[in-house]
């Protein structure tokens, strides 16, 4: 109880610099040690950045976070130490290893393999089926997917891995108990159903520009595998690759058309030698699940084009499904392509109705997409 | 001696015949004006004084006394100027008073007795025509909306000496010196259309839900990015609306009258009015405001379309005064001395934005936040969303559509457009014959009840969609109302499925974005 109390408060200023404070706990052995170290006795023996300095010596004329602990249990949370037995192996070896972890929920489980599934958060169409097929397959395999539960790709894998029956895991920018963003809420509690999120902020602490950045080397870091689906040239999404690179972790992309500005990125990943995410099968290969890679016929991915392509059947459906293919698509693009006349709009209308009560497709804002399925 | 002259008050956009006494009495010579008058009523005195000084006529030093009765009922305006002046004349015995006798006068004097046009003279003429009054004398700008009743002769004048001289002659040789203006005879189909949807090219989808909504009377929402074509869609909705009716036609216009918008000569309104206040107008501009209150926008907009563009930067205010007249088609504006009712019927065009930047759903031009998009397009209040059955996403125009758009591939035309909404009309009518119905739109949940009989399997239907498209309680009646539509634009008697699927892709904004 003792020592949590002084975790928690070296914790929170480890959040900020982790590298330093992870060397500065390893030269004292404790957080209380540290606690209990005068000012010029840090100063002496540790390197530190001077803002570090001036906060260990500020922080401890600050009471204590003693209530902290009893708070989190009645919110259903609990923290791990890097100092503690039950702190994730993965993470144990990095340098700026988080010195305390809150979750919510479970920490992924040693023996299972962890996929991170990163990427735009503005995806296209292609990327939403991407997030959508790489979810819920790798889930069928028995593999927890791990992101950031943010809007887009992030949020849409881990929707997927769950709706496939997987676990899956958040790693946070806030508090544990602050849902960020709030249109997350749904997939934020059925995270904490079905395996957890996680983060190194006290709890309470708000969402922060800061602190997306340094949760991505917690994503790559609880990963074996970090995959990429759709990325621009700049992309925040890099920050998680390189430090995924730095740890020793796999990185593959899901490649795109070169036109497309959302998979440049990607592309580019694979050029300077990732691995290419085709279907489900090359990650598992990747993985030493499967022993052998995938030569033709695309994998599983490909089987579920071949059906999906194979459900369009009919009338003018082929026609819709190829244009739907490139891209989302509204009504009046579709009769323009599909050359009808301005008179058969509504015979279109009722055929992608009829689509979209299949499932097949969904409308979104007016414009027409392929559902993955 | 006291004599009385027939004049109009407007009251919304009725008018009730007053009566204009004037007494001449010995004593202070003295003019003064009682009846519940307000300023501008009052400052016809100074008017009348100058304008008969400078027609060359001196009044007698006496004192004179001006009512107009009913004394109670409040007068305002400029249009007792004329009738004043006629009375004070006859009082003074400068006019015979049986050659103005069943004549209703209107007109405002300016110093030099020319005679200006006044606003609300269609109403006037409506009112005489009941009452049983001959002849009505107006300012010659108001001659045009005058002439519409056989049975009141409608006289223009220009100016006092010319009045003065007028009823100078016995009753029948005064046709002879100004001849009563000539009573139109009224043409259906008359209207020609101006903006025609031929020139539209593409938007296909839009024109679709155009034609239903206009059949049914629906009220619309269109959503699309700037420039994608929403105002130039709107603005061709009237011209796919039936022809107006005379009788629509006497009511649209007396609206106007009122409101002064055909004193500068113009005639009846003869095409269906299309209105598009800008997004800043305030409350009073959209309902009337004032002491004695004028016809707002939305009133202007009766029997034909309020097109609100940006409806989501109105004020909710102004959003909110729509409820009253979409419910009720008319507005209700109370004041401490009175009532008053203008008729709205008009069929609402709203368009917005799909976002704060407008490129959704376009990832590689829209910026926004997924919260962003649904917190924009939850800006339109409940209510008014209610009220709204049919909504409808404008693409942005292909560049091949609009380059390549060659004259043989040209859209239906408005021509074509309106047979199709007069046949769904005709099906309406026989269906609401008997009930005080007149469109799909004004059906209550009773009345879909009745009228929209579903089989098992459209049944099944409805229950499957609103599973499959997350649909909200609140829209079902909605997409009953507007599948009854498309039916009767195919002449079915029944709403099949195929009518369901289609009404079910005109569902709300609130369906589309807010999930």
């Amino acid at each position: 109880m003792e020592t949590k109390v002084y975790q928690f408060w070296f914790g929170d200023i480890a959040a900020i610099w982790p590298a330093d404070a992870v060397k500065l706990a390893a030269m004292y052995g404790s957080a209380k040690a540290i606690y209990e170290a005068s000012d010029d006795d840090i100063r002496r023996f540790a390197a530190l950045p001077e803002a570090m300095y001036r906060e260990l010596s500020v922080s401890k004329k600050r009471p204590l976070p003693t209530d902290r602990q009893k708070n989190m249990e009645l919110q259903g949370i609990e923290a791990v130490c890097c100092e503690d037995e039950a702190y994730p192996r993965k993470l144990a070896d990095l340098q700026d290893k988080p010195y305390v972890l809150y979750y919510k929920g479970a920490l992924p489980d040693e023996k299972t393999k962890c996929v991170a599934i990163i990427g735009a958060r503005n995806c296209s169409d292609y990327g939403r089926r991407s997030a959508d097929y790489f979810g819920r397959e790798l889930a069928h395999f028995n593999i927890s997917i791990l992101s950031g539960m943010a809007v887009g790709i992030d949020g849409l894998a881990q929707t997927a891995c769950l709706k496939g029956g997987g676990v899956s895991y958040g790693v946070l920018g806030s508090g544990v108990d602050v849902i960020y963003p709030r249109g997350n809420m749904e997939l934020y509690k059925r995270l904490i159903g079905k395996g957890g999120v996680i983060s190194e902020y006290a709890p309470g602490t708000a969402a922060h520009s800061l602190h997306f950045p340094r949760r991505n080397r917690i994503i790559s870091g609880m990963a074996d595998l970090v995959l990429v689906i759709e990325a621009r040239e700049k992309s925040g999404t890099f920050i998680t690759v390189e430090a995924a690179l730095e740890q020793g972790r796999d990185v593959y992309a899901v490649p795109g058309r070169i036109e497309d500005e959302l998979s440049t990125g990607c592309n580019r990943l694979i050029a300077a030698g990732a691995g290419m995410a085709g279907c489900a099968e090359d990650i598992l290969y990747a993985l030493g699940i499967k022993d052998r890679p995938v030569k033709r016929g695309g994998g599983s991915r490909g089987k579920k084009l071949r059906d999906q392509r194979d459900s369009f059947s009919g009338g003018s459906r082929p026609g819709i499904y190829k244009a739907l293919m490139e891209g989302a698509k509204s009504a009046e693009a579709l009769l323009h392509i599909l050359g009808k006349r301005e008179v058969e709009i509504q015979d279109l209308l009722l055929e992608l109705m009829q689509l979209e009560m299949e499932g097949l497709i969904v409308c979104r804002g007016g414009n027409y997409s392929i559902v993955y399925s | 001696m006291v004599t009385k002259i027939a004049a109009g008050a407007i009251c919304g956009v009725d008018c009730r015949i007053v009566n204009v006494e004037a007494d001449v009495s010995s004593g202070l010579p003295q003019i003064e004006m009682v009846g519940k008058l307000s300023p501008e009523v009052r400052e016809a005195e100074k008017r009348v004084r100058s304008a008969l000084k400078n027609s060359g006529i001196a009044l007698p030093p006496k004192h004179i006394t001006i009512n107009i009765a009913p004394a109670d009922l409040p007068k305002a305006g400029t249009a007792y100027d004329l009738p004043i002046a006629v009375a004070l004349l006859s009082a003074s015995g400068m006019i015979p008073e049986e050659y103005v006798g069943n004549t209703l006068i209107a007109g405002e004097l300016s110093l030099d007795g020319k005679i200006r046009a006044v606003k609300g003279v269609l109403p006037m003429v409506l009112e005489a025509e009941k009452e049983g009054i001959s002849k009505i004398l107006i300012p010659r700008e108001n001659l045009s909306e005058a002439s519409v009743c056989k049975e009141v002769k409608a006289v223009g004048v220009g100016e006092l000496a010319e009045v003065t001289e007028y009823l100078l002659l016995p009753p029948d040789k005064q046709d002879k010196m100004i001849e009563p203006g000539e009573c139109k005879v009224w043409q259906e189909n008359e209207n020609a259309i101006e903006d025609d949807f031929a020139d539209i090219k593409g938007m296909a989808q839009v024109k679709r839900a155009m034609k239903i909504a206009a059949s049914g009377f629906h009220n619309m929402l269109m959503i699309g990015p700037p420039g994608a074509g929403k105002t130039m869609a709107a603005r061709r909705l009237p011209g796919i609306l039936p022809p107006i009716s005379m009788e629509e036609s006497l009511e649209v216009s007396r609206i106007y009258s009122v409101a002064g918008l055909l004193c500068d000569g113009s005639d009846l309104v003869r095409t269906r009015p299309f209105i598009a206040p800008h997004h800043t107008s305030t409350m009073q501009a959209l309902a009337g405001g004032g002491r004695i209150p004028v016809p707002g926008l939305i009133s202007r907009a009766h029997k034909g379309v309020l097109f609100l563009d940006e409806a989501v930067h109105f004020s909710s205010a102004s959003l909110e005064v729509l409820r009253q007249p979409m419910e009720d088609r008319k507005l209700l504006i109370a004041r401490s001395h009175a009532n008053y009712e203008f008729p709205a019927e008009f069929m609402l065009v709203a368009a917005m934005n799909p976002c704060p930047c407008g490129n959704y759903p376009d990832p590689s031009k829209c910026s926004c936040t997924n919260e962003q998009v649904r917190r924009y397009a939850g800006k339109l209040s409940g209510p008014l969303l209610d009220r709204i059955d049919i909504c409808v996403e404008t693409g942005r125009m292909n560049v091949e559509e609009v380059v390549n758009g060659d004259k043989a591939v040209k859209g239906e035309s408005s021509e074509m457009m309106r047979k199709e909404v007069m046949r769904a009309r005709e099906m309406q009518k026989r269906r609401f014959a008997g009930t005080a119905l007149q469109f799909n739109a004004q059906m209550g949940v009773k009345e879909i009840e009745r009228f929209i009989p579903l089989d098992k399997e459209e049944k099944k239907f409805m229950e499957q969609s609103y599973v499959r498209m997350n649909l909200s309680p609140r829209s079902y009646h909605r997409i009953l109302k507007v599948a009854r539509t498309i039916a009767d634009m195919d002449e079915s008697e029944r709403v099949e499925r195929k009518h369901l699927m289609e009404a079910v892709c005109y569902r709300g904004i609130e369906e589309r974005y807010r999930r």
